[in-house]
């Protein structure tokens, strides 16, 4: 059984210490899997002691693989607002590969409420320039947000796609 | 560095906390070191979780005692540092003491520093040894629900027989995953103003986490003559780099004008950022950094994320001497070892324990 497979399965193991030192292991492996990468994600919906490894582990991922990207929009519609927000992010660093992800994040945008999500999305959707003329219509709407950091991506994203 | 503009205060910082000790919070505002700042970020004073009690001492005789405690702790000082002209990695000369000519200050983030971490004892001794080699330690990356983490690991750091306190800011982050800064000081060489503690307000809401602020000062037989100076530390989000980057610039450009008698500021932390990467921050006029070159910062040793940065003009006081602590072969750990302590090495620098005049 490869390490990341083992891994995967102590992510699921009942007692906490396990789970936590899991994905500390997994923050020192020098490449993730796809798989892994969603199973990081999820772990933010855990307990604190898990989530607070797996955002540390997230934060320093930098470019998660390409392959990962449909598991990624799966987790787009996990009910936890963490879990979509690291979902959110992770696509946004990969950038624009194919409308199914501008479009799953657009939906992110529309349905959440937390604000932290909205600018994940809004700021994954700079990345993805140039976007389609129906997301641009959406953003529009948050360009007059009260919200200071929503209402500058959201200005900066209009503003870099109509040049 | 002297200048027209930077007269230290007649009231010294031990006479500060003297007078809110005395007078309680009803003198904060008296106090209040002319905090609001210009540019899009302002700073606003908090009330650290922990007020450190030994920041309020005030005898001269007992920073020499102190001092002797230090002294005779037997810690090698023998880092992996660097030279700051060329950036070339080379041994440090080996020292048992602290030169009472300097003060040697360093930052840490100190990956997810929280319950798992304290719970390790081979760790936390390495964490301490760490410390003990510097008589100021910024600290990134405390995560921790629980008040206890700093307290017990100051303990573990003063079992060798230091007079280390610390400073710890309030919990900040976007979501409910929030992180700490700190500051760990030898208290025997180092005082805080009380009055100047304070987490930077960021109205347009620029940055991940901002900055935490303490005013330091170097503690000298006549207290007039110690060096002091504003540590802004930090710790950026790594996918808004180059807007929170820019944002620094302000925040630096600000702190260099929160106090008419105080134009040392030393901005350190984690950039996720090399200086190629530094933007106007980078771009200010006589800015310096010491991490420069092909020198890496953190464990895997292919990024130099980690910083410490001033205006060369107004800290004169820096000596030029700085350095990467390579943990692996200090301390003989394996690479996985060295990641369970950090995935970041601690970056230091010296400076003159004397202000310049």
């Amino acid at each position: 059984m490869s390490q990341q497979s083992e891994l995967r399965i102590m992510l699921k193991d009942p007692q906490l210490d396990v789970r936590v030192e899991a994905v500390r292991a997994i923050g020192r492996l020098e490449t993730l899997t796809p798989d892994l990468v969603g199973e990081v994600v999820l772990a933010c919906a855990g307990q604190p002691e898990v989530r607070e490894e797996a955002f540390a582990v997230l934060e320093d991922l930098g470019l998660p693989p390409a392959e990962s990207a449909p598991c990624l929009i799966n987790l787009l519609l996990h009910e936890d607002s963490l879990v979509i927000y690291w979902a959110v992010t992770l696509l946004g660093r990969l950038g624009k590969k194919t409308h199914e992800i501008e479009r799953s994040i657009v939906n992110v945008l529309k349905c959440s409420s937390e604000a932290s999500v909205q600018e994940r999305a809004l700021w994954a959707l700079g990345k993805m320039q140039p976007v389609r003329i129906s997301t641009r219509k959406i953003v529009e709407v948050y360009a007059d947000s009260v919200n200071p950091r929503i209402r500058r991506f959201a200005s900066r994203l209009l503003a870099e796609s109509s040049t | 560095m002297a200048r027209r503009r930077k007269k230290k205060s007649q009231i010294g910082f031990l006479r500060w906390g003297f007078l809110a000790l005395v007078l309680g919070g009803g003198i904060g505002v008296y106090l209040n070191p002319e905090l609001p700042f210009i540019g899009p970020l302002v700073a606003r004073l908090n009330v650290p979780e922990v007020v450190s009690p030994q920041a309020l001492q005030t005898e001269g005789e007992k920073v020499v005692e102190s001092l002797s405690a230090v002294i005779s702790n037997g810690e090698s000082d023998d880092s992996t540092g660097a030279n700051a002209t060329r950036g070339l990695v080379i041994p440090q000369t080996s020292t048992d003491r602290k030169p009472a000519d300097r003060i040697r200050i360093a930052t840490f983030n100190i990956q997810i520093f929280g319950q798992s971490k304290i719970g390790k004892p081979d760790v936390v001794e390495i964490l301490a040894q760490i410390v003990r080699r510097y008589d100021l330690v910024a600290i990134q990356e405390i995560r921790t629900k629980k008040d206890t983490l700093l307290p017990t690991f100051i303990n573990k750091v003063n079992e060798a027989g230091g007079n280390y306190d610390f400073l710890i800011g309030p919990r900040i982050g976007r979501t409910i995953s929030t992180e700490q800064y700190a500051y760990i000081y030898d208290a025997s060489r180092i005082e805080y103003d009380p009055s100047s503690i304070g987490t930077m307000s960021d109205p347009n809401d620029l940055l991940h986490r901002e900055p935490y602020v303490v005013r330091f000062r170097a503690k000298t037989p006549n207290p007039e003559d110690g060096f002091t100076f504003w540590l802004v530390n930090i710790h950026t989000d790594p996918d808004e780099v180059p807007e929170e980057i820019d944002a620094l610039a302000d925040a630096f450009q600000a702190m260099q004008t929160a106090r008419a008698d105080e134009d040392d500021v030393i901005l350190l932390g984690d950039l996720n950022a090399d200086e190629k990467k530094f933007g106007r921050l980078g771009r200010i006029p006589g800015m310096s950094w010491v991490v420069m070159g092909k020198v890496m910062t953190n464990t895997r040793k292919n990024h130099a994320y980690d910083n410490i940065l001033f205006e060369r003009g107004a800290t004169s006081e820096y000596l030029g001497n700085w350095g990467v602590l390579d943990m692996e072969t200090i301390y003989g750990l394996s690479r996985e070892q060295t990641l369970k302590v950090s995935d970041h090495l601690p970056v230091w620098a010296d400076f003159d324990v004397r202000e310049s005049r």
